[in-house]
């Protein structure tokens, strides 16, 4: 093995790519519908933002409330590049990641140097983020102004067009790399330092781990992910409004996803997104927002108690590998 | 909520000094409805090391059930107050054994409690549908009409909503109780005792599962007498309690864990700043006050100093106490 991980996860992560870049040719040859690319789009948009919560909220313990936020920031960057600057589509997907990470950096910095505000004031504090990013967007008017944002006349490349097929492969792109950055974050170093602060921060510090700067570095990478896929979901959604954008559930799903998959363990979230997701798409065409929430919740609730450690958890004990082998694979 | 100030377009100089008395008096009366729902909060989370979120959402259910009794049966909204509270305390009762049977940590508290949040908005969709419904209309006009102040000119202005005075003796009545509670009864020693040391508290015979429970049972309580105060002043809508999070959260923080009387004064503290920046400036913004407030408070920290330099004078008396108790 290499620094970049094993080579048998990275065949893996080829393959993968392969198929999934194959995936739109495969729908057209079976001919089993459009439905399909679109389930398949969402299932990346979660699986990014599950996994780049993980990286982040699972590895050092630190969950955030807040990535909502950083997923809505994403979004607006993208429409206001489009709709009020002309820029073409790609173009403002690296800013909607940038602005996103400078979100983070700057909450960051101020929140990571007070010991005191770890565990639920952490969750709490990102989440009251949350709220002022969307108060600030509601009323601002260049960005939304109360009114909301419609995006799709913008779309003049056409990425949304014949069925979102353009959107699909900037999905894939972004998924890939974030689920890679998580693998990688993973196996190497800078993963051991992030579960070294889950385990017990002030240990870690007084060993020598600079568990400010990989906060900081970790949380921005992780809301630069967040920001990608939202700029990709916006042309998605087609019209965005602040409510819906940085709706509480959000984050909150994310977190589901990576509990249930297994947060402890870098594929746990690809796991739960898959699952949650497809189910959820099963559920809305049954046309109720409302059931669809209160399954979202029972599923949360039910997870924490009953499977705190995640399938992922779940089949490892199962199969007799203990949470030790698997660090020490890692290695 | 909506604006909850009266909105003065035309602002001339004689009317200011009374616009800014007027936003007091309704931001200190108003902020006590917050500053009950905060104090419930402040008891679970601070003592009991449990974060509830749903505790918002059992504040609207409350408000739905007053709603119904009132508008649908015809109650005076006062009389929904007898069985709204017995059904709160055993709700508390019942989620605090979850947590205790589980044996559910702060964090993890939140995360359940958030669940059950969104479970509860969704539920509450289903059964009072997601329309803004108001009982105004159906409740005796005392509840709804304006208390003038009978004061000389140009105070004779001042006005104070029903609700509001409500809401205002409702936090005085509570917090007394609440903190005759835990001061000078023996079952609220034993839960300061928890506050500071459980395992400590149970090696001294507090029993600790009888006064959670309990406890857990009179926080969500105060959650229903607000939730009938939120049912005469103002709209009801499912998704409510997200608009209060921020207010909530900001002055349980702010008031110190476990310290309801603090939150009692934060709440109302913080609503009487929304009320004067809603004046003179952008309404929409006065949500960020709160939050503002809270970051600068806890970047800087007084309240945190203040509370060790408390913490270390109680230890210190604590000794001297337990000294001159035991001649030596």
């Amino acid at each position: 093995m290499n620094r970049f991980g094993k080579p048998r996860i990275q065949i893996g992560f080829v393959i993968v790519a392969v198929l999934l870049l194959a995936y739109p040719s495969l729908i057209a040859v079976i001919g089993v519908g459009n439905f399909y690319i679109t389930l398949m789009l969402q299932i990346l948009v979660w699986v990014t933002l599950s996994m780049s919560w993980n990286f982040f909220s699972g590895y050092t313990g630190y969950s955030s409330f807040g990535h909502g936020a950083f997923y809505g920031i994403g979004m607006y960057t993208t429409s206001t590049l489009m709709v009020q600057a002309g820029f073409p589509f790609l173009l403002t997907l690296p800013f909607a990641g940038l602005v996103s990470a400078l979100v983070s950096v700057v909450v960051g910095a101020i929140i990571f140097r007070l010991p005191q505000l770890r565990g639920e004031l952490f969750s709490l504090l990102t989440l009251a983020m949350t709220f002022i990013v969307a108060t600030i967007v509601t009323n601002v008017d260049w960005i939304d102004g109360g009114g909301g944002v419609y995006i799709r006349d913008a779309d003049t490349a056409g990425f949304a067009a014949n069925n979102n097929i353009g959107l699909y492969y900037v999905a894939v792109v972004v998924a890939l790399l974030t689920c890679y950055l998580g693998y990688y974050i993973f196996q190497s170093r800078w993963g051991q330092a992030l579960f070294a602060i889950r385990d017990d921060e002030d240990v870690a510090d007084g060993l020598g781990v600079p568990t400010f700067r990989y906060k900081l570095l970790t949380f921005a990478v992780s809301s630069f992910c967040v920001g990608l896929i939202g700029g990709t979901q916006s042309l998605f959604i087609g019209y965005l409004e602040a409510a819906s954008v940085f709706a509480v559930v959000t984050p909150l799903i994310a977190l589901m996803m990576a509990i249930l998959g297994g947060s402890g363990i870098w594929y746990g979230p690809i796991i739960g997104a898959v699952i949650i997701t497809t189910l959820r798409q099963l559920l809305t065409s049954g046309d109720s927002a409302v059931l669809n929430q209160i399954f979202i919740g029972l599923v949360l609730i039910f997870v924490i108690l009953f499977i705190p450690d995640g399938i992922a958890g779940l089949l490892n004990r199962t199969f007799g590998r203990t949470q030790l082998q698997t660090a020490e694979d890692s290695q | 909520m909506g604006s909850f100030y009266p909105v003065f377009r035309d602002i001339d100089l004689s009317t200011n000094i009374l616009l800014l008395l007027q936003t007091i008096i309704s931001g200190i009366t108003f902020g006590a409805l917050f500053g009950i729902i905060a104090m419930g909060l402040s008891l679970t989370w601070g003592i009991l090391r449990i974060a509830n979120f749903a505790h918002l959402s059992f504040v609207l259910l409350a408000a739905y059930i007053s709603y119904t009794l009132s508008v649908d049966f015809g109650w005076n909204p006062l009389l929904t107050l007898i069985p709204i509270i017995p059904v709160m305390f055993v709700i508390g009762v019942a989620v605090q054994w979850v947590f205790m049977r589980y044996k559910v940590t702060t964090f993890t508290s939140l995360l359940l409690t958030f669940g059950l949040f969104i479970v509860m908005e969704n539920t509450m969709t289903f059964i009072w549908t997601a329309d803004q419904i108001s009982s105004r209309r159906s409740i005796p006009r005392y509840f709804t009409k304006a208390i003038r102040f009978p004061l000389p000119e140009p105070f004779d202005r001042l006005s104070l909503l029903p609700p509001d005075l409500m809401a205002f003796i409702a936090a005085i009545l509570l917090g007394g109780g609440i903190f005759y509670l835990l001061r000078y009864t023996r079952w609220g020693r034993g839960v300061l005792a928890m506050a500071q040391d459980p395992v400590m508290a149970q090696a001294y015979g507090v029993n600790y599962e009888r006064s959670a429970l309990l406890l857990s049972g009179i926080a969500t309580s105060t959650a229903g007498v607000a939730g009938v105060i939120v049912a005469v002043k103002t709209s009801l809508f499912p998704s409510l309690p997200i608009t209060w999070i921020g207010r909530v959260v900001a002055a349980v923080i702010l008031g110190g864990l476990g310290n309801p009387l603090g939150a009692l004064v934060a709440a109302t503290g913080l609503v009487t700043v929304e009320g004067i920046w809603s004046i003179y400036r952008q309404p929409a913004l006065a949500p960020l006050i709160s939050f503002s407030i809270l970051v600068a408070v806890l970047i800087i920290q007084p309240g945190m100093r203040l509370q060790k330099l408390r913490d270390q004078r109680k230890i210190a008396k604590t000794l001297r106490d337990t000294l001159e108790e035991q001649p030596v």
